[in-house]
C-alpha cells in the first residue's frame, strides 16, 4: 500500500505545468481483471467530502460551459447571464445609448461578482470564460486518451522493436519543455483559434499519456488471463480491445483529470500573456490580465477569476487523485 | 517599381513613428525618427512668418504643477522608471522611441533642439540657415566641443558620420525622408547639407536621432555593435554600465561644454539610473514606494492613478497627437462611404476615452490637432461625425439593403467587420466599446483581432488590414504626418487607408512648398475636412503624457537652449531633458 | 552499469539531435521569405537582406542549412538578433545567471519548507497535523504560479509596500538589494515545487518508517527526532534529489511567466520580449538552449540516480 502511494506521488511529477520526463514510469498499475461495475451514484457516495464537493464544482463548471454555448449558439444571447458582449450590458441598441452600468462595481444582487472596467457583468463573463477552460481540457484529454492511450496500450502489449522505437521517440518528445515549445509554436505561427490551441496542447501531452498507458498495459499483459487468452489463440486485436484497453482506461482517465488541471493552467498562462483566445471572448486568464490594470481600484476583479481557476484546478486534482487511488487500491486488493 | 521601393523606405519610419507614439511604447522596434519633430516655421528665427504666428503650439501645461524657480543644486543620483528598454543606443542604426530618447539624450546632444513654441533653435549647432528654396542648409557648429573620448567635434565629424547614417537601418530611411543627399565641410565648423527637394522641415531632422545626434564615426566604425552598449556622444552624461532590460547607469560628464548664463556648468545630477519597467501599474508603484525618483508614462490610465496619489508631482502634456483608427478603403465593405460613415457615427468617443482610462484627462478629437493648436480648424471639426446611433444605423441599413452592395453579399445580410488593435490592455478595452455598439446595430458581425505591435504595423503596411487602430499627429509641422498619409497609395506606403484623392494630394504638395502660414493652415484644414467628410478615420481622444517625480526635483519645464531660449519642456512624448534637472534644496 | 550509462548517453545525443532538429524545422516551416520574417517591418539597413541570406545560407537546401546551423550552435554561435544586433549567445549568457539564480532560490526555499512539512506529515500520519499539511499541499499544488505572483505583488508591494513589485538588482549590487528584488518571484515559483517535494518526502517517509531498522532503532529508545532526521530521511534523500534535479531543469523553462510578471531580466523574459518583437532567431536560440539544458540536466539526474541507487546498480 505504502509503495503504491509513493508511486502515485511519482506519477504526480507532471504537476504543475511542468511535464516530468518520466510521468507514469511507475504509475499506479492496476493488475486486476475486469473491474466490478458500480453505479455512478455508488462511486459518488464512496467519495470523501472534499472530493464530493470537487465533483460538484466540476459539474457546475461543465454545465456553465454548456450553458454558455447554448446561449451563444442556440439562443443568440437571449438567456439570462448571456455573454455580456452579446447582450450589450453596456450598450443598449434599442435606445442607441449606453446603459447606466458603472465600471468596476462591487458585488451586488444584480452583479454577483461586480462589473469589469467596461461595466460588464463579471459573473456572466466568468460563466462564458469556463467554456474556454473546458474546451481546452476536453480537447487535450481526448487527444491524449485516444492517441496516447491506444499507442501505449499497443506497445505495452506488443513489446519488441515497436516498443523500443516508439518509446525512444516518446522520450525525445518528453524531453522538450512543453511550455516553451508551446509559446514558440503559438507565437511563430500566430495561432489564435481556441481549437487549434487546444489541439496543440493535446498533441504535446500525448507522450505523457502514452507512458502511463504503456506502463499499465505492460503490467496487464503479464497477467494470467491475458496469457491464457493468447494461449488459446485469441486474436491480438481482440485481446487488446477486450482485455487490455478496458483495464488501462480507468487509470488513464484518472491521470487525464490531473493532466486536465495542468492544461487549464497552461491555457490560463497563455491567456494571461494575451496569447490565447481572441477578445471579446472572455477566459479566466484574460479576465485576470485585464483586471490587473485596476488592481488598486478593485481588487475583486482580479480575485474572483483567480479563485475560480484555482478551485477548478484543485477539484480536478482531488477527483483525479481519488480515482487514481481507487484504481490502484482495487488493483492491489486482488 | 523602383520608385515604389524608395517611397517605402521613406514612409516606414513615419509609420513607426505614428504607432510608437501611440499604440504602444513597449515596442522596441518602433522609432520616431522624425515625426512629431518636423516643423517648418521659425527654424532659426530668420523666417519672416515666425512673428506672425500665434505661439499656440506652446505645450499645454495647464495641468502642470507649477514649477517654482529655485536655486539649482549640484549632486544627487536619480532613478527613472521608463516604459520600455531601448532597442539600442546607436543613433544611426537603432530605432528610438520615447523611453529610448531619455537615455540617448543623456549621452548625446542634438544639433538642433525644440523650443517652447514648437519651433527649433540651435543646440550643438550655433546656427542653421537655408537658401531661398530650402534645398541647401548651412550649419555652424559650436566650437570646442569634444566627445566623451576626447575627440573634438568638427565639421569633418559630421561629414564622416554621413556614410554610417546612410548605411544604418534608422539613418537611411530618415535621410530619405529628409531628402538629404549630401553633407560637405566648408571649414572647420561649417557644414553644408544638400537636399534633393525643398524641405522646410529640415531643422527637425537635426533635432534628434538618427541624423541629429553626433557620434564618433571612428569609434563607431571600429566597433559598430559595441557602440550600442558603450555609446560615445558629446552629451551631459557618460555611460557607466548598460544591463539590458534591467538598468542603465550614466554619470556626469565633467567636461560638458554647456554652461548656463548663471555660470552653472551642466549637468547638475551626479548620475542617473534608467530602469525599464514595462507594467504601468508597477512603474507607478515603484515611484510611490521610492524605488524610483521619477517615471514617464504615455497612458491616460496611469495619469489618472498618478493624479490620485499623494507625495508625487506631475508634469503633464497633451498635444497634437490623437488616437483612433482607420479603414482600408481599398477593400469591401469599407470602400463604401456609407459603411464608413455608419461605423463612425457609432463611435462613442466619451465611452472610448473612459475605457482608455482618460476621462477628464484626454479630450475627444476631430482632427490630427488638438483644439488649442494653431492648425486646428472649425471646418474640419464640423465635418467630423460624432456619436449618433440612429444616423449611423441609417447609413448601415442603407448599405445592407442595397442589392448592389460592394461586399457581394445578398441584400439583408449582415456586414462583416474586422477590428484590430495591438494587445495593450487599454486599447483592448477601448476596442471592446466600439465592438459593443457596432454589434448593437444588429447589421454588423464584428470580429476583434490583436497582433503584437510589429505585426499590427506590418498588416497596415501590407494593406491586409480592415478597421485598424492607429494614432496620428505630432508636435511639429503637419507635413510630417499628413503628406505621406494622403500621397498616392501606389507609391506611399503610409497612405494606409488607400484613399486616393488628387485634390488632397495637390493641397499637400502646395503646403510643403510654401512657408505662408495662413495658406498652409487653410490647405491642411481642407485635407482634415475632406478626411472627415469621407469618413476615412475615426478618432478617440488626444494623447496625454506625463513625467511624474517625487517632490523636490526641478527643471523639467524650465530648461533652456544655450542661447537662453526656453525649451519645449517634456513635450511631445514625455521626453525629459535630464541635463538641467536638479534636486532643489 | 556501463551499459546503462552508454544507453543514457546515446539517448542524450539522439534527443539533442531531435530537439535541435525540431526547433530548426519549426522556424524553417514559417510561410513566406525568412528574411522578411527575421527583419519584420522595421527600417532596413541597405544590404542587410543580402547579409542575412548569406549568414543563414538561405540559398542552400534545408538539410545543409540544418547541419551548418547545428555546427555553429555547438560552438556557441546561435546567430544574432537582427533587431538589436546582439549575438543570441550573449543574450543567453547575460540572462542565464538570473534565471539560474531564481531556479536555485526557489528550489532551496521549496526544500527548506518541504522537508519538515513532509516529515511532520509522515510522523503524524492520519492525525490532524497530517490533514492540515496535506490539505495545504493540495491547495499549494493547485494555485497557478502567475496567480500566486499577482497576489504576492498585491500584498507585499501594493498594500504593504515592503518590497518592490518589479526590477532586478544583480547579485553584484549586494546580496540584500538582490534579495529584495528576487524573493517574491522565487516564492511564486517555489510554491508548487514545495508542495511536490513535501508530498514525496511524506510518502517516502511513511514507507521508510515501517522498515525493520527504524523499528529496531525505536526499540533501542533513540529519540523520535533523531530517528526521523538521521535514519528515516536518508533513503528519501535519493528520490528527493532526483525530483529536485528534474524540477531544476523544468524551472529553466518554467520561469517564463513569472519573469514576465515581475520584469525579471532572465531567459524567459527575453523569450517573451523576442516573441513580442518577432525576433525569430532569438526565439529559436533561446528555445533550443532551454530544451538542450532541460535534456542535459535530466540525463545527469538519470545518471546520478543510476550511480547512487543500489537497486538500479544491481540490475
Amino acid at each position: 500500500m505504502a509503495t503504491t502511494e509513493s508511486n502515485i506521488e511519482a506519477g504526480r511529477l507532471v504537476q504543475p505545468g511542468v511535464p516530468s520526463p518520466q510521468p507514469g514510469e511507475d504509475f499506479a498499475v492496476p493488475t486486476g481483471v475486469k473491474p466490478p461495475r458500480k453505479s455512478v451514484w455508488a462511486v459518488f457516495r464512496e467519495m470523501p467530502l472534499l472530493v464530493k464537493l470537487g465533483t460538484i464544482w466540476l459539474m457546475i463548471v461543465l454545465l456553465s460551459a454548456i450553458y454558455a454555448q447554448l446561449d451563444v449558439r442556440v439562443f443568440n444571447g437571449s438567456l439570462p447571464l448571456a455573454d455580456p458582449n452579446l447582450q450589450l450590458n453596456g450598450f443598449n441598441a434599442a435606445t442607441g445609448e449606453f446603459g447606466t452600468g458603472e465600471p468596476l462595481e462591487s458585488p451586488s444582487w444584480a452583479h454577483p461578482l461586480g462589473t469589469d472596467a467596461l461595466a460588464r457583468d463579471s459573473f456572466a463573463r466568468a460563466v462564458h470564460g469556463s467554456y474556454v477552460s473546458v474546451t481546452v481540457a476536453i480537447v487535450s484529454v481526448v487527444c491524449g486518451v485516444v492517441v496516447g492511450g491506444l499507442l501505449g496500450s499497443l506497445v505495452g502489449f506488443v513489446r519488441g522493436k515497436t516498443e523500443t522505437v516508439m518509446m525512444a521517440m516518446i522520450d525525445v518528445l518528453l524531453a522538450f519543455p512543453a511550455l516553451v515549445l508551446l509559446l514558440a509554436l503559438i507565437s511563430i505561427f500566430e495561432v489564435r483559434d481556441l481549437f487549434v490551441i487546444s489541439f496543440v496542447i493535446g498533441l504535446l501531452s500525448i507522450p505523457a499519456y502514452t507512458r502511463v498507458s504503456r506502463a499499465n498495459s505492460l503490467a496487464i499483459s503479464n497477467r494470467e488471463f491475458v496469457m491464457a487468452a493468447q494461449a488459446i489463440g485469441t486474436k491480438r486485436w481482440t485481446i487488446l480491445r477486450r482485455e487490455i484497453i478496458p483495464n488501462v482506461l480507468p487509470t488513464l482517465l484518472a491521470y487525464a483529470m490531473v493532466a486536465a488541471a495542468t492544461v487549464i493552467v497552461v491555457e490560463g498562462s497563455l491567456s494571461f500573456l494575451g496569447l490565447s483566445v481572441q477578445l471579446p471572448q472572455s477566459s479566466w486568464g484574460n479576465m485576470i490580465n485585464q483586471a490587473r490594470r485596476d488592481i488598486k481600484a478593485n481588487f475583486g476583479q482580479v480575485l474572483y477569476p483567480s479563485v475560480i481557476m484555482t478551485v477548478t484546478v484543485l477539484a480536478l486534482n482531488q477527483v483525479g487523485d481519488f480515482f487514481m487511488r481507487r484504481s490502484a487500491h482495487r488493483g492491489s486488493s486482488l | 517599381m523602383r520608385q515604389r521601393r524608395v517611397v517605402t523606405a521613406l514612409a516606414i519610419p513615419l509609420v513607426f513613428a505614428f504607432v510608437a507614439a501611440s499604440c504602444g511604447s513597449d515596442d522596441d522596434s518602433s522609432g520616431d525618427t522624425d515625426t512629431g519633430d518636423d516643423t517648418t516655421e521659425e527654424t532659426t528665427g530668420t523666417d519672416d512668418d515666425t512673428d506672425t504666428e500665434p505661439p499656440a503650439t506652446v505645450p499645454d501645461t495647464d495641468t502642470t504643477v507649477a514649477e517654482e524657480t529655485s536655486e539649482a543644486v549640484y549632486g544627487g543620483t536619480i532613478t527613472i522608471g521608463l516604459e520600455s528598454e531601448a532597442t539600442g543606443l546607436r543613433p544611426w542604426e537603432d530605432s528610438c522611441s520615447s523611453p529610448c530618447y531619455h537615455i540617448m539624450r543623456s549621452v548625446y546632444d542634438p544639433l538642433m533642439e525644440q523650443i517652447s513654441d514648437g519651433g527649433y533653435g540651435p543646440f550643438l549647432a550655433e546656427s542653421l540657415e537655408s537658401n531661398e528654396d530650402f534645398t541647401v542648409w548651412t550649419m555652424t557648429l559650436r566650437p570646442d566641443v569634444t566627445f566623451h573620448n576626447g575627440t573634438p567635434l568638427t565639421a569633418q565629424t559630421i561629414v564622416d558620420m554621413f556614410p554610417l547614417q546612410q548605411a544604418g537601418a534608422a539613418g537611411s530611411s530618415a535621410i530619405d525622408a529628409a531628402n538629404l543627399t549630401g553633407v560637405a565641410a566648408i571649414d572647420d565648423l561649417t557644414v553644408e547639407y544638400t537636399l534633393s527637394a525643398p524641405t522646410v522641415a529640415f531643422p527637425a531632422t537635426l533635432a534628434g536621432a538618427p541624423v541629429g545626434f553626433p557620434f564618433d564615426p571612428a569609434a563607431a566604425t571600429a566597433d559598430p555593435a559595441g557602440y550600442s552598449t558603450n555609446p560615445i556622444g558629446t552629451g551631459p552624461f557618460t555611460m557607466v554600465s548598460r544591463d539590458i532590460d534591467n538598468e542603465t547607469i550614466v554619470e556626469r560628464n565633467e567636461d560638458y561644454w554647456y554652461t548656463t548664463d548663471d555660470g552653472d556648468q551642466l549637468p547638475y545630477l551626479d548620475s542617473i539610473s534608467f530602469r525599464p519597467i514595462p507594467d504601468e501599474g508597477t512603474r507607478l508603484d515603484a515611484l510611490l514606494s521610492g524605488t524610483t525618483n521619477a517615471m514617464m508614462s504615455l497612458r491616460q490610465g496611469t495619469i489618472r492613478d498618478a493624479r490620485e496619489a499623494s507625495d508625487i508631482e506631475l508634469i503633464e502634456f497633451q498635444g497634437n497627437n490623437t488616437g483612433g483608427g482607420m479603414f482600408n478603403t481599398a477593400v469591401p465593405p469599407y470602400d463604401d462611404v456609407r459603411v464608413r460613415s455608419g461605423l463612425l457615427h457609432m463611435n462613442d468617443q466619451e465611452r472610448v476615452i473612459e475605457a482608455l482610462g482618460g476621462s477628464g484627462i484626454s479630450l475627444p478629437t476631430t482632427q490630427f490637432f488638438s483644439a488649442d493648436s494653431v492648425w486646428w480648424t472649425q471646418e474640419a471639426a464640423d465635418a467630423y461625425k460624432t456619436f449618433d446611433f440612429e444616423a449611423g444605423l441609417a447609413f448601415l441599413q442603407d448599405y445592407v439593403a442595397d442589392p448592389a452592395r460592394s461586399d457581394g453579399k445578398a441584400a439583408g445580410e449582415p456586414i462583416d467587420v474586422e477590428l484590430s488593435c495591438p494587445p495593450d490592455p487599454t486599447l483592448i478595452a477601448a476596442m471592446q466599446v466600439l465592438e459593443q455598439v457596432w454589434t448593437g446595430s444588429g447589421v454588423i458581425n464584428v470580429s476583434l483581432t490583436q497582433f503584437d505591435q510589429a505585426t499590427h504595423i506590418n498588416n497596415a503596411v501590407s494593406d491586409i488590414h480592415q478597421a485598424h487602430c492607429w494614432r496620428w499627429g505630432g508636435e511639429g509641422d503637419p507635413s510630417a504626418s499628413i503628406n505621406p498619409f494622403v500621397a498616392p497609395s501606389d507609391v506611399s506606403v503610409a497612405n494606409f487607408p488607400n484613399y486616393d484623392d488628387p485634390e488632397m494630394q495637390g493641397w499637400a504638395q502646395e503646403a510643403s512648398a510654401t512657408d505662408d502660414f495662413e495658406r498652409r493652415k487653410e490647405l491642411y484644414g481642407n485635407i482634415m475636412t475632406r478626411i472627415n467628410e469621407q469618413s476615412i478615420l475615426w478618432y478617440s481622444g488626444g494623447t496625454a503624457v506625463m513625467v511624474a517625480h517625487e517632490p523636490g526635483i526641478r527643471g523639467f519645464n524650465s530648461w533652456t537652449l544655450p542661447d537662453g531660449t526656453l525649451g519645449v519642456g517634456i513635450a511631445p512624448e514625455a521626453q525629459a531633458r535630464w541635463f538641467q534637472v536638479f534636486f532643489a534644496e | 552499469m556501463a551499459k546503462t550509462i552508454a544507453f543514457v548517453l546515446l539517448r542524450l545525443i539522439a534527443t539533442l539531435f531531435a530537439v535541435t532538429f525540431l526547433t530548426f524545422l519549426m522556424v524553417a516551416l514559417l510561410p513566406g521569405d525568412p528574411v522578411d520574417t527575421i527583419l519584420g517591418t522595421g527600417p532596413r539597413a541597405p544590404g542587410i537582406e543580402e547579409q542575412i541570406r548569406e549568414d543563414l545560407n538561405l540559398d542552400d537546401p534545408f538539410l545543409v542549412r540544418y547541419v551548418s546551423w547545428l555546427g555553429n550552435a555547438v560552438t556557441g554561435d546561435l546567430g544574432q538578433s537582427y533587431i538589436t544586433d546582439q549575438p543570441v549567445s550573449d543574450t543567453i549568457s547575460q540572462r542565464l545567471p538570473v534565471t539560474a539564480q531564481l531556479a536555485f532560490m526557489s528550489i532551496f526555499l521549496a526544500v527548506v519548507v518541504a522537508v519538515p512539512v513532509g516529515v511532520l506529515g509522515a510522523y503524524k500520519q492520519g492525525k490532524w497535523q497530517d490533514s492540515i499539511t496535506s490539505a495545504g499541499v493540495q491547495v499549494a499544488l493547485s494555485i497557478p504560479n502567475f496567480i500566486f505572483g499577482i497576489f504576492l505583488i498585491w500584498l507585499f508591494a501594493v498594500q504593504l509596500n515592503w518590497l518592490p513589485a518589479s526590477n532586478w538588482n544583480r547579485l553584484s549590487d549586494g546580496v540584500s538589494d538582490n534579495l529584495r528584488t528576487s524573493i517574491l518571484p522565487a516564492i511564486s515559483l517555489a510554491l508548487a515545487q514545495m508542495a511536490l517535494f513535501s508530498r514525496l518526502v511524506r510518502s517516502d517517509m511513511i514507507a521508510t518508517l515501517r522498515e525493520n531498522y527504524i523499528l529496531s532503532a525505536r526499540a533501542k529508545g533513540l529519540s523520535d527526532k533523531y530517528i526521523l532526521f538521521r535514519h528515516a530521511l536518508r533513503p528519501s534523500s535519493l528520490s528527493l534529489m532526483t525530483i529536485v534535479g528534474i524540477a531544476f531543469g523544468a524551472l529553466l523553462g518554467g520561469t517564463v511567466i513569472i519573469e514576465t510578471l515581475f520584469a525579471v531580466p532572465g531567459l524567459g523574459f527575453s523569450l517573451i520580449t523576442a516573441i513580442n518583437s518577432r525576433d525569430i532567431l532569438v526565439i529559436q536560440g533561446i528555445t533550443v538552449f532551454i530544451a538542450a539544458m532541460f535534456v542535459i540536466i535530466n540525463t545527469v539526474v538519470d545518471l546520478l540516480y543510476a550511480v547512487l541507487d543500489p537497486r538500479i546498480r544491481r540490475s
